[in-house]
């Protein structure tokens, strides 16, 4: 979880994510940092995320990424 | 039929009558009838086309619902271990992919053959030496909103691949989510899950439905007749030779062209969202105040919202995760670093998702250079975004007055981005904004042909707009706050723009029931 935590960090500084539960509605992460978390997501924890899996609920909060994270390294 | 013709309010004053007398079950029907009708005013030939492409996405979705039907079979029978499991559901995506891009190429052919060969064969000429005006094109008719059901059907088709929402075994109703006729010509481009969610209720008229809906389409036809089809004539008056009318005229044009798109393609999204509403049909908004944007890319946040998405979920995400982006951006990963790879891959996505929409807009160079001029901006903006950083942190602009001035300064990019839109070729545009440079007269202003009561109606009614844009950003439903004040307020508000549009509608000699900006696309 740090490391999802810094990776967010590092693209909004100025947001807490461990208190955000909506960062699609609030308009804190746009199409472009989901990019580049993806990108970051595939070299930190090694799983692939899809287009299928880009949808708001999955990118809700730093708590439904990871589940999302947990997710796809089971279904490996 | 157009929505600013005579003929729409009593297509549409008939559909609600015989609305209320229908049973529920039948109302959709009613729908989907109406929907075929006002699309035959357009042209035969187009509804066959309309119904070529309902039958394919019909038919391929059935196709990816039973494949899922199998997967889901064999997994439950078989009952296997997590490997298994995961070859299974590999296999079967293989063929729904099969099946997907099977149809959606048929799609994206169709679309090219109808809209965009004739630009093709003329560019090919070009490249050969050849003089493109001499070729007289193929003579093809362009479907109305062709654009727009195929967009809807592609995504419909994807969601249905992707589970996101199931496959409609009823051809009929997807003949009604593809063909429904407030939405056929300018979007907003629907999404199934959500349209279906009110498409087939068949709800009963009520009173709270009815003054919501008459309040927006009201509010609709007055920004598209008095305001938008007031500013047409002045514009094309100036754009007919930038050249001659000199740096202020054109200026004036460029700002009335900004302001009549706005009035046009959010009154139609109005006059669209209000009939929805009068029979009870959620659709989705297409903006949210866009000219209040501080950027480039709050604007694309803000403006033709169902569009940016669309490309956004269909092309941007697809491309930016897809095999052959995550190899390339492994290769720079591993040979320059993390922060380069990600960059190339928004980069090279966003530059075929903009040059996709720019084409979308119409098949022109002036449309493909739109959309990739508005890519370079963006791209520029997200690399200076540290340096904005820094200086925001140094000076400390920040307050009200700072907003302002984003606002301003986004406003005048995106009417000089829009100035591609006017003219057929780069060429035309790029003279406007030579013309800018031009001596600016203001004697040259008398050519856009406005009188002293026109001025005033356009000063009166921009200023209400802005007002109710202003009172937006506070009281964002609005009509439910006129609506708690009775049903006088509500009635009040329908006949005041419905008088101003009947008194002040921009009608007269010439006068053509403009059709929408957007229809074209």
């Amino acid at each position: 979880m740090e490391e999802l935590l810094a990776m967010l960090s590092d693209l909004h500084p100025e947001v807490d994510f461990t208190a955000e539960n909506d960062l699609i509605g609030d308009g804190i992460l746009d199409s472009m940092d989901i990019v580049n978390l993806i990108s970051g997501i595939a070299d930190t924890f090694d799983v692939t995320i899809t287009a299928r899996d880009i949808i708001p609920e999955n990118f809700r909060s730093a708590d439904s990424i990871m589940a999302l994270i947990r997710r796809l390294e089971e279904e490996g | 039929m157009r929505f600013a013709s005579v003929a729409f309010p009593l297509f549409l004053a008939a559909l609600l009558g015989l609305w209320a007398i229908l049973p529920r079950r039948a109302r959709p029907w009613l729908l989907l009838l109406a929907s075929a009708a006002f699309y035959l005013c357009a042209g035969l030939g187009g509804i066959v086309f309309l119904a070529g492409v309902i039958l394919l996405s019909w038919g391929a979705g059935l196709l990816l619902r039973r494949e899922q039907e199998k997967q889901k079979a064999q997994i439950e029978e078989e009952a296997p271990d997590r490997a298994r499991k995961k070859e299974i559901r590999a296999v079967f995506t293989r063929r729904k992919k099969r099946i997907l891009r099977c149809a959606l190429g048929i799609l994206l052919l169709d679309l090219f053959l109808v809209k965009y060969l004739d630009f093709v064969i003329r560019g090919g000429a070009s490249l050969f030496g050849a003089d493109p005006a001499s070729f007289p094109g193929l003579g093809i008719i362009v479907p109305l909103g062709i654009s727009y059901f195929t967009f809807s059907a592609i995504g419909y088709l994807i969601d249905v691949f992707r589970g996101t929402c199931g496959a409609e075994k009823n051809p009929a109703r997807l003949a009604l989510f593809l063909s429904f006729f407030p939405i056929i010509s300018q979007g907003p481009i629907c999404r199934y899950g959500d349209l279906s969610e009110t498409l087939f209720e068949g709800e009963n008229l009520k009173g709270e439905n009815l003054s919501r809906g008459a309040m927006r389409i009201a509010w609709g036809y007055f920004k598209k007749i008095v305001l938008a089809d007031r500013l047409a004539p002045a514009i094309a008056a100036i754009f007919a030779d930038p050249s001659g009318a000199g740096g202020m005229a054109t200026a004036a044009a460029i700002l009335m062209y900004t302001f009549r798109l706005y009035f046009d393609f959010t009154g139609g999204i109005d006059i669209t969202i209000g009939v929805g509403e009068l029979f009870g049909i959620r659709l989705p908004e297409n903006f949210n105040l866009p000219y209040f944007s501080g950027s480039l890319k709050e604007y694309w946040r803000r403006w033709h919202i169902t569009m940016c998405s669309w490309f956004r979920d269909y092309l941007f995400y697809p491309v930016s995760t897809s095999g052959f982006m995550t190899k390339l951006s492994g290769k720079i990963r591993t040979r320059v670093g993390p922060k380069a790879a990600g960059r190339v891959v928004l980069y090279v996505s966003s530059f075929l998702v903009w040059a996709a929409t720019g084409i979308w807009h119409g098949a022109g160079m002036n449309f493909l250079v739109w959309g990739l001029c508005n890519w370079a901006v963006l791209m520029i903006s997200e690399e200076l975004e540290p340096l904005y950083k820094r200086f925001h942190d140094r000076f400390g602009f920040r307050g009200k007055a700072w907003r302002v001035f984003m606002i301003l300064r986004t406003f005048l990019l995106v009417a000089m981005l829009n100035l591609f839109d006017c003219f057929d070729g780069v060429g035309g545009t790029f003279g406007a904004a030579a013309a800018l440079f031009a001596p600016w007269d203001p004697g040259k202003l008398a050519l856009t042909g406005l009188e002293i009561k026109d001025i005033l109606i356009l000063l009166f009614g921009g200023a209400l707009v802005f007002a109710v844009s202003l009172i937006r950003t506070k009281v964002p439903d609005l009509r439910g706050a006129i609506a708690r004040r009775g049903t006088v307020a509500c009635w009040a508000v329908i006949f005041g723009f419905t008088l101003a549009v009947l008194l002040l509608g921009a009608y007269g000699i010439g006068y053509d029931q403009s059709a929408f900006i957007y229809n074209r696309f």
